[in-house]
């Protein structure tokens, strides 16, 4: 049995003595990347340590106080922002559990298209669809992947679907990895009831039964190597609310694993100057951008009652549109809309007759992820022409899904097209060409990219087995590996990555066992 | 509070009635706490957001300078919300997404409320009240 330390019980703020640590892997992150591939190495029964650099928070400390739960939950308060025009917003999580912890609990698995374009188009032959399918049926069963239960789906989902089933578009009720969930629609705010399956309650705390050690608010900061090969690792505590820094910690470890997501990984990396050999790390960002609809109707959807995220159309996936269907609290929805004074109010007076449908894209679009000052960063992307007309597109067929299902007012993201009133309005918006800059408000949930696979160590970071080409018992396990992005929510994806690199970072360190027996030297020594 | 947050509270407490507009029906605004919520938001966000959020109230004022020739301090409430609306409506990107901008950790801290939540039917303490009833635990 292993132990979840958090700054408290590890009473870190009379302590100033480092902390050495010892194990066969650590990995960095508790999120889609990290925990499942800590859970299957503890299993094996290699040891594990995990640094987790938000705070541990427990599912009665969540609250419904979505404005606090950002504050406490999301990097940099929820306030990253992608630099370009237009600025998008990209949240992610600081947390134990990472990013599924803020999640919507949407489980889908990778289109076969976007795997069979990997395949062919990025060398990665090697990862079997039928292998990956392994993955995917093992985590569905592990967090209790079903599709969402009509019953507490809520009444956006049911308009969205009865307007999509009138249209003749192919949709449903998406698959999540929840249990009695209860649809209580904070899903991106933490679970109050523990039903979403989010690492921090499923394979982290499983990860520990099985012998890991988790450190939360732990931040590394250097990653030790020796002859070309990673050793362990370095960093500090620093408390996530009152940010009060605290002691050192050393961890020597036989394989290292960066599964700090497609923000934090790249950063790493750069900041170690390790890893680079190709120029690619930090390159090649992608978010999946999403702007959205608010369908006004005149009976009460009380879209707080549902699940956040329940229903979907898939009928242009291959165009590289997805429609979801979101639901947000008074708060966070009043920060989504972009509009000012008495418009806003109007439209927030509205708030129990709305409801909201995402539309996001699988775009070309790429970004880049900087280093910045004093452990910051900067995020640079800029939605091309082909993408902003796909997403043109797409909020025109969610406007007519809208009206379809009854509504008698649309308000979309886009200057100058701000509100329809009627399919009139709707037919203006598809015949005029609209530009990046119209777009009011921009979103990006997903990040991706900035380590990418590849089959060439001249144009990749990673190779197919998530190790990375330059440093040896260096792998990566999370979205920064995906070559492009892959146009569904990408957790469970990450998911079935993380397992498959598992195997290959367990074959790693029996290997070094064995390499140690033989040179009769052990990671300590190597170290000192 | 912090200075920055304090020195950001007292910039942004004029737009606060301005930027929530009317609002028939709801609890009277509490412009200080809106105003310290948002000051306490914006200022935990990184560096870069405060500069942005301070320099664009800034920039917020001089426009009324320049359009209303007064301070924004002194135009009425109804001037005041027909500057943010006539700029939040501009052709120039900058200009529309101003307002929008400054915006943003106000509304968010005025809807926060609980007894605002609750004229919008988001009844927050039976929500919570629901969720202790309905814990989920799995046992492996």
């Amino acid at each position: 049995m292993g132990t979840l330390h958090t700054w408290e019980n590890l009473e870190l703020t009379r302590r100033s003595k480092p902390l050495e640590l010892s194990a066969d892997v650590v990995i960095i992150g508790s999120g889609a990347g990290g925990a499942p591939m800590a859970h299957e190495l503890a299993s094996e029964g290699h040891s594990v340590v995990v640094l987790e650099q938000g705070g541990y928070f427990p599912t009665e400390s969540f609250q419904f106080d979505c404005t606090e739960s950002v504050r406490q939950l999301y990097l940099n308060s929820g306030l990253t922002f992608a630099i370009g025009v237009p600025t998008v917003l990209c949240p992610v999580g600081k947390t134990v559990g990472g990013t599924t912890t803020i999640n919507q609990g949407t489980a889908l698995r990778i289109p076969r298209q976007v795997l069979q374009e990997w395949r062919v188009g990025d060398g990665l032959k090697e990862i079997d669809p039928e292998e990956m399918s392994l993955y995917y049926t093992a985590i569905e069963e592990f967090l209790f992947v079903k599709k969402a239960d009509p019953e507490v789906a809520g009444n956006n989902a049911r308009k969205f679907l009865e307007g999509a089933g009138r249209l003749g578009l192919q949709g449903g009720y998406l698959p999540r990895n929840a249990k009695d969930c209860e649809g209580y629609g904070v899903c991106s705010f933490g679970c109050p009831s523990g039903a979403k399956q989010s690492m921090n309650v499923s394979y982290i705390p499983e990860a520990v039964k099985k012998g890991a050690d988790v450190y939360a608010d732990c931040k590394v900061t250097r990653i030790l190597t020796e002859n070309g090969r990673a050793v362990g690792v370095e960093g500090f505590f620093k408390k996530h609310d009152t940010r009060q820094k605290g002691p050192a910690v050393r961890v020597s470890a036989k394989v290292v694993v960066l599964a700090g997501g497609t923000i934090g990984t790249p950063l790493l990396l750069l900041r170690n100057k390790l890893a680079n050999s190709s120029g690619e790390v930090g390159w090649n960002y992608r978010l999946h951008p999403v702007t959205q609809v608010i369908p006004i109707f005149d009976e009460r959807i009380d879209p707080h009652k549902g699940i956040s995220q329940s229903a979907w159309v898939d009928e242009f996936l291959a165009e590289r549109i997805s429609l979801e269907t979101t639901v947000l609290p008074p708060d966070m929805l009043a920060m989504a809309i972009p509009a000012a004074c008495d418009n806003h109010s109007e439209v927030m007076s509205l708030y129990p007759y709305t409801g909201l449908i995402g539309c996001m894209l699988r775009e070309t679009s790429k970004g880049r992820i900087v280093p910045g000052p004093r452990h910051g960063f900067y995020v640079f992307y800029q939605i091309n022409w082909e993408d902003v007309r796909r997403m043109k597109l797409a909020n025109v067929i969610a406007s007519e899904i809208a009206f379809a299902a009854g509504a008698k007012r649309v308000l979309t993201f886009m200057a100058g097209h701000n509100e329809l009133r009627s399919l009139q309005d709707l037919k203006r918006l598809k015949s005029e060409k609209v530009s990046s800059r119209q777009f009011m408000a921009m979103s990006g949930w997903h990040p991706m990219g900035t380590c990418r696979m590849g089959d060439d160590p001249e144009t990749s970071v990673v190779r197919h087995t998530g190790e990375t080409w330059d440093v040896e018992n260096l792998f990566i396990s999370d979205a920064s590996v995906f070559p492009t992005s892959i146009g569904v929510n990408p957790q469970l994806t990450i998911m079935a990555f993380s397992l498959r690199c598992a195997g290959f970072v367990d074959e790693k360190l029996v290997g070094e066992t064995d390499r140690q027996e033989q040179t009769g030297t052990g990671i300590s020594t190597a170290i000192a | 509070m912090t200075t920055r947050e304090k020195l950001y509270a007292r910039t942004i407490a004029p737009l606060v009635p301005s930027t929530l507009g009317t609002l028939d029906g709801f609890p009277e605004i509490e412009v200080r706490r809106v105003a310290e919520e948002s000051a306490r938001y914006v200022c935990g966000g990184p560096p870069e957001v405060f500069i942005v959020s301070y320099g664009g109230v800034l920039l917020l004022k001089l426009l009324a300078l320049l359009t209303c020739r007064k301070p924004f301090k002194s135009l009425t409430l109804d001037e005041q919300k027909a500057m943010l609306q006539k700029s939040s409506e501009s052709r120039f990107m900058a200009l529309r997404m101003l307002p929008i901008l400054v915006g943003l950790p106000i509304k968010t801290m005025f809807y926060n409320q609980d007894d605002v939540c609750r004229v919008l039917g988001y009844d927050r303490e039976s929500l919570i009240e629901d969720a202790r009833q309905h814990q989920v635990s799995i046992d492996r």
